[in-house]
């Protein structure tokens, strides 16, 4: 039977709700810190590139509703976004009534913001939403936390699973 | 100029046409690479060549899948 050399995963929820809060702070906490500044800021240039691409218009829970919540994975700067983009988009939401979506409806002309269109708006919500994406690879990573090693041994399941008699499957060179 | 110089970040969106736009998967897949290289490798040293290759299978994948499908849509 073989012997792993690899730590023991453990159950980080705090790391993982933080991870959410502020991309890569979870991996900074838990002691991996130069891995979690490259994510965080990986992850929010990305994030800041969409929103400078498409415009805040990239961030809308009513019109693009299944893209923000993938974007909602980047954390609550997105509801914060999405707040804005709203409270802009609908002025006087408050003083009209929401039953008549027809007199609810936003004038675009005199909108405060430019709304972006077609392939521009597709590129910023796009890279919105694949940072709350790749934010949530690495919430996933946090969550179930095993710091990633070089001399990890195959267990007997890797064994089982990988192809390749006598090929040692690390963590890094499994794809 | 006068489009940059009208430009606000985050109200206006960026006054980009369509070749150009493609452009914009070189950023997308570089960051995905740096994200799932940054959660792979325990030697963080080895991040910019590994995620540099990952950039370069992503992008290239996209590439050959355009060009099959150019050759798809000329044929058929």
């Amino acid at each position: 039977m073989p012997h792993s050399h690899a730590p023991h995963p453990t159950w980080q929820p705090a790391a993982a709700i933080l991870a959410w809060l502020i991309p890569g702070a979870g991996h900074f906490i838990l002691g991996q810190r130069a891995r979690g500044i490259i994510i965080g800021i990986t992850i929010a240039s990305l994030y800041l590139g969409g929103l400078l691409i498409g415009g805040i218009s990239s961030v809308d829970r009513k019109e693009n509703y299944l893209w923000y919540y993938a974007q909602l994975f980047t954390g609550p700067v997105t509801i914060g976004i999405d707040y804005w983009h709203q409270s802009l988009k609908y002025p006087a939401r408050e003083v009209l009534h929401v039953s008549f979506p027809q007199v609810n409806q936003p004038d675009y002309d005199k909108l405060p913001y430019v709304q972006s269109v077609g392939r521009v708006n597709e590129l910023g919500t796009l890279f919105c939403a694949v940072a709350g994406l790749l934010n949530l690879l690495v919430i996933m990573d946090v969550v179930y936390f095993r710091p990633p090693t070089d001399e990890q041994a195959p267990t007997e399941t890797d064994a089982a699973v990988v192809p390749g008699a006598g090929r040692v499957v690390t963590r890094e060179n499994a794809i | 100029m006068m489009c940059l110089l009208a430009w606000t970040p985050l109200l206006n969106p960026i006054d980009l046409h369509e070749p150009w736009t493609f452009l914009l998967l070189i950023p997308l897949a570089l960051a995905i690479g740096i994200i799932y290289k940054a959660l792979k490798l325990a030697d963080l040293s080895r991040l910019p060549r590994e995620s540099l290759r990952v950039t370069f299978y992503i992008v290239g994948s996209m590439i050959l899948a355009a060009i099959a499908l150019l050759v798809l849509t000329a044929l058929v």
